[in-house]
C-alpha cells in the first residue's frame, strides 16, 4: 500500500513530464514550419473525394 | 540573484520569440479558428494549459496539504467531464459546418436570437474569467518584483493582449504550448526533487502524512459541501468558450475527440502531482500558512533561490496561458455572435473588430480585477452561471432532431438569472451551491419552452 501510493505519484510525475516533452517537440515543429503554411495540406482535404 | 534574473529574462525572451513566430493573423478564419488546422499535440497542450490555472496548481497544492487525497477524488470529476465531452460532444461540435463559436452552434440549432443570447452570456463569462486570471497574475508579479497591484495587473493585461490581439487563436495556442511545456516540466520536477532529497522519514512518513491529511479532510468537510464541489468541478467549466473554440478549431473530429480525452486523463495525473506536492510540503509549512502560499513556502524552504524564481516564472506562465485563451475566445464570440449579426459582416472588418474586441475585453477585465476577492471565489462565481445557462440548451440542441427556439431562450435566461439570484441569496439558501438547483431550473425551463413551442406551433398550424 505504502509503496503503491508512492509508485503512483512517481508514475504520474513521469507521465506529466513526458507530456511536456511531447508538446515541446510539437511547439518546436510548429514554430519551425510557421513560415510555410502552404506546405501543409488543407485540413479537410482527406475527406473530400478526388477530382 | 543573478541566476533568478537570467531565468526571468530568458522566459520573457523565449515568449517574445514564440509569439512573434506564431505569425500575425491575416484573415478572420486564422484569428478565430486557426484555419481549423490544429494538430492533436497543440490542441491537447492548449486545453491543458488553459484549464491549469492558479486554482488547479497552487490551489490544489494547498488543498493537498490540508485535506490530503480528498481533493484528488473531487478533481477526478473534472477529469471525467473532459473525457465525456471528448467522447460524446466535441466530435459532434467539430462535425458542424461553418461554426466558429458555441453561439454559431446555437444559431444553427435554435436561430439567431439564441445565438446573440449565447454570445452575450459567453462574453460576460469570458470577461469575468479573464478578470480572475489578471488578478491572479497581478498577485504573482507583485510577489516577484514587489510592483504595486495596479501596475502588475496592467502589465499582465498588456503582455497577454499584445500577442493575442495580433496572432489570434494560433498565437494563443502556440504560446500555450510553450507555457504548458514549461510548467509540465518544472512542477513535477520539483516534486521528484522533494521526494528524492527532502522526504524525511521516507516512504512510511509520506504514507502516514497522506492518510492523516485525508482523514482530517473527510472529517472536517461536510458531505453536502463535497457534493457541491464535485458538481462544480464536473459542470462548472464544461465547454466554456476557449474549450469550445478549440473543439471547433481541431484538424479533424478524431483530433477534437482525442484532444479532450487526453486532456481529461492528463488532469487526473496533474491533480495527483499537485496533491502529492501538498502532502510533501506538510512538514515544512508552519501552522497558519494560507493555502495559496503552501507551494511557495515549500520551495522557499527547501530549494535554492533560483528554483524559487523558476517557480514564479512557471506560475506566470500558468496565468498567461489561461488568460490568452479566454481573451481570444471572448473576442471571437463578441465578433462572431454579436457584431456580425448586425455589422462587420465582411471578413476583413471582422478581423479588425476581433482585434479591438480583444483589447476592450482585456481593459474591462483589468478594471474588474481590482474587485476580485480571491481566485477560487471568483472562479466559483463564473462556474455557477455557465453550466445552467448554456449546457442544457447545448446538449439538447446537439442531440434533438428539431430543437425548439423557445426552449433554448427560456433555458438560457432562467439558467443565467437563477444562479445570480441564488448567489445574492434572494431566493433561498442552499448547502450544495448554486449549480445544482440552477441546473434543475434551467432543465425545467427547457422542458416548458419545448412544450409551449409545440403548443403554439400546433395552434398556428390548425
Amino acid at each position: 500500500m505504502k509503496f503503491g501510493l508512492l509508485a503512483i505519484v512517481i508514475l504520474a510525475a513521469a507521465v506529466v513530464i513526458l507530456s511536456g516533452v511531447w508538446v515541446a517537440v510539437a511547439l518546436i515543429r510548429a514554430v519551425w514550419h510557421v513560415d510555410q503554411p502552404a506546405s501543409s495540406p488543407p485540413p479537410d482535404a482527406p475527406d473530400r473525394p478526388a477530382q | 540573484m543573478v541566476l533568478s534574473t537570467v531565468f526571468v529574462v530568458g522566459y520573457v525572451i523565449v515568449l517574445i520569440v514564440v509569439a512573434a513566430r506564431a505569425r500575425t493573423a491575416r484573415e478572420y478564419e486564422d484569428f478565430s479558428v486557426a484555419r481549423r488546422a490544429l494538430p492533436l499535440s497543440l490542441i491537447f497542450g492548449s486545453l491543458c494549459a488553459t484549464y491549469v490555472g492558479p486554482a488547479f496548481s497552487i490551489g490544489f497544492v494547498g488543498r493537498g496539504c490540508r485535506s490530503g487525497l480528498l481533493f484528488l477524488l473531487i478533481g477526478l470529476a473534472y477529469s471525467l467531464q473532459n473525457i465525456l465531452v471528448g467522447w460524446l460532444v466535441a466530435p459532434r461540435l467539430r462535425e458542424l459546418k461553418g461554426c466558429c463559436t458555441l453561439g454559431d452552434v446555437f444559431g444553427q440549432k435554435y436561430g439567431p436570437r439564441c445565438q446573440v443570447l449565447a454570445g452575450i452570456i459567453s462574453v460576460l463569462l469570458c470577461t469575468l474569467f479573464s478578470a480572475v486570471m489578471i488578478s491572479a497574475g497581478g498577485v504573482v508579479l507583485n510577489d516577484i518584483f514587489g510592483l504595486p497591484r495596479w501596475l502588475s495587473v496592467t502589465a499582465v493585461a498588456i503582455v497577454t493582449t499584445s500577442y493575442t490581439a495580433f496572432g489570434g487563436l494560433r498565437a494563443s495556442v502556440i504560446t500555450d504550448a510553450y507555457h504548458f511545456a514549461l510548467f509540465a516540466l518544472l512542477l513535477p520536477g520539483i516534486l521528484l526533487y522533494e521526494l528524492l532529497f527532502h522526504l524525511d522519514g521516507g516512504l512510511t512518513a509520506f504514507y502516514q502524512q497522506a492518510v492523516a491529511a485525508t482523514t482530517y479532510g473527510f472529517e472536517t468537510t461536510p458531505l453536502l459541501e463535497i457534493v457541491g464541489f464535485v458538481t462544480a468541478f464536473f459542470l462548472g467549466e464544461t465547454l466554456i468558450p476557449p474549450y469550445a473554440n478549440l473543439a471547433l478549431a481541431s484538424k479533424t473530429t478524431v483530433v477534437s475527440r482525442n484532444g479532450f480525452v487526453l486532456a481529461g486523463l492528463f488532469s487526473a495525473l496533474w491533480f495527483t502531482v499537485m496533491i502529492a506536492l501538498g502532502i510533501v510540503a506538510k512538514p515544512f509549512v508552519p501552522a497558519g500558512t494560507g493555502e495559496d502560499y503552501v507551494l511557495l513556502t515549500l520551495v522557499k524552504a527547501t530549494m535554492p533561490h533560483a528554483a524559487y524564481a523558476l517557480l514564479l516564472v512557471s506560475l506566470v506562465s500558468i496565468v498567461l496561458s489561461s488568460l490568452d485563451s479566454l481573451l481570444n475566445a471572448g473576442a471571437v464570440v463578441f465578433t462572431q455572435d454579436i457584431l456580425r449579426r448586425f455589422t462587420a459582416r465582411q471578413d476583413s472588418a471582422a478581423l479588425i473588430a476581433g482585434r479591438y474586441s480583444t483589447v476592450a475585453i482585456a481593459a474591462v477585465a483589468a478594471g474588474i480585477a481590482a474587485f476580485v476577492p480571491s481566485v477560487i471565489e471568483g472562479l466559483l462565481v463564473c462556474y455557477k452561471i455557465w453550466a445552467p445557462a448554456i449546457l442544457p440548451a447545448l446538449i439538447f440542441g446537439l442531440w434533438l432532431r428539431k430543437p425548439r427556439p423557445l426552449a433554448g431562450i427560456l433555458s438560457m435566461t432562467v439558467g443565467t438569472v437563477v444562479p445570480i439570484l441564488l448567489q445574492l441569496e434572494m431566493i433561498f439558501p442552499t448547502d450544495v451551491g448554486a449549480v445544482l438547483p440552477a441546473l434543475v431550473c434551467s432543465l425545467a425551463a427547457y422542458a416548458v419552452g419545448h412544450c409551449l413551442h409545440g403548443l403554439f406551433q400546433g395552434g398556428s398550424n390548425r
